[in-house]
């Protein structure tokens, strides 16, 4: 092979790009070629050259400016998986305890009949009504039926 | 290493700045050289520096668990640098342009190395690593990065070739044709006296 195609495929040799056959090829013509030798003693310099510039430094205040803007940003708030999964129907069970203690409160403040806890109420179908119709429209009409029932039951007691 | 980098990962995950900071020490002279050799001033590689950590800051949740930190940060900052470059075609002329000597000759000639003493080494004068930076900075892009990468940031090949998503005989070849172009650039250094 003449000088030409060897010199082309030095550099492919030289990072061990070439296959075995077209690499013996090769070491064959460099061990009778002085030129190409030398060549190939150039592009290994390159190497030994690049290995030995040494590195820009970076400027030492960098991580400062980084860790400033970093810290100007909104805070990333990180909450554990268990939080997160109270901290929506929070809300929602506080609401209910509330509506719990209230419920409790006007139970136990109504005043009991002495001879027992039967309902008052002389009349039902009205009260079941009543129940109905703000149902439909309410979704906590439970909680203000409630009210409403208790308020009726209460009312005999408060007339003298 | 990799281990450690897992575990400060984690924890800058969850917002402790502290060991963003130490994964910041691992890593920031390797993603410098490459962001140095691929824009023209020491300005323009602090700017992007500060964008590529605050990206990572920002998208530490899409490291993948089995992905190493530098080599994810290194893609970052290889995007960083796409993105700069298209921003700056917008206003001013092309990046190649800022660099680019006489594109295929030597750069300006400075005293010869003498290899005679010690033909494995050479101690580098300033003016001499000046050429060679700039012979370096003059490569096309794609073999500038690959030379940045291997020497200059102590890569593998497979590490290359992982971080710019190419086969490893594409690595090789692209450190050969650069190789081929700096022995042009540098023969006053490199030939035999």
């Amino acid at each position: 092979m003449e000088c030409t195609k060897i010199k082309a495929k030095l550099a492919d040799y030289s990072v061990g790009l070439l296959a075995e056959r077209e690499k013996q090829m090769v070491e064959a013509h460099l061990a009778q070629c002085p030129s190409c030798a030398a060549e190939l003693r150039a592009l290994e310099r390159v190497d030994r050259v690049l290995r030995t510039v040494e590195p820009e430094e970076p400027p030492a205040h960098l991580w400062n400016s980084i860790r400033a803007r970093i810290e100007a940003e909104p805070q990333r708030v990180q909450i554990p998986f268990w939080q997160r999964w109270f901290s929506v129907p929070r809300l929602a069970l506080g609401g209910a305890a509330a509506a719990a203690v209230l419920v409790a409160i006007a139970y136990f403040s109504l005043p009991r009949s002495p001879e027992g806890d039967a309902p008052q109420h002389d009349n039902a179908e009205q009260l079941m009504h009543t129940h109905q119709m703000m149902s439909w429209g309410d979704p906590l009409s439970d909680k203000a039926a409630l009210g409403v029932m208790l308020a009726s039951r209460s009312q005999p007691q408060e007339v003298p | 290493m990799f281990e450690r980098d897992n575990q400060l990962v984690e924890r800058a995950r969850a917002g402790d700045v502290d060991a963003f900071g130490d994964l910041y020490q691992h890593t920031h002279r390797r993603i410098y050289q490459y962001i140095r050799q691929m824009v023209p001033t020491s300005e323009d590689a602090e700017d992007l520096m500060q964008e590529v950590y605050l990206r990572a800051w920002s998208g530490l949740k899409q490291l993948q668990a089995n992905e190493a930190f530098w080599v994810w940060l290194h893609r970052i900052a290889r995007n960083a640098v796409l993105d700069w470059r298209k921003r700056k075609q917008l206003t001013t002329v092309s990046l190649e342009s800022t660099f680019t000597d006489d594109e295929d000759g030597e750069t300006e000639p400075v005293e010869a190395a003498d290899w005679s003493e010690n033909p494995e080494q050479i101690a580098l004068s300033e003016a001499m690593q000046e050429a060679v930076w700039q012979a370096v900075r003059s490569l096309p892009e794609n073999h500038r990065e690959v030379v940045t990468m291997y020497y200059l940031e102590d890569m593998g090949i497979s590490e290359v070739a992982q971080v710019l998503g190419v086969p490893k005989n594409t690595v090789l070849s692209r450190l050969a044709r650069a190789r081929e172009t700096l022995r042009r650039k540098l023969s006053y250094l490199v030939d035999a006296k």
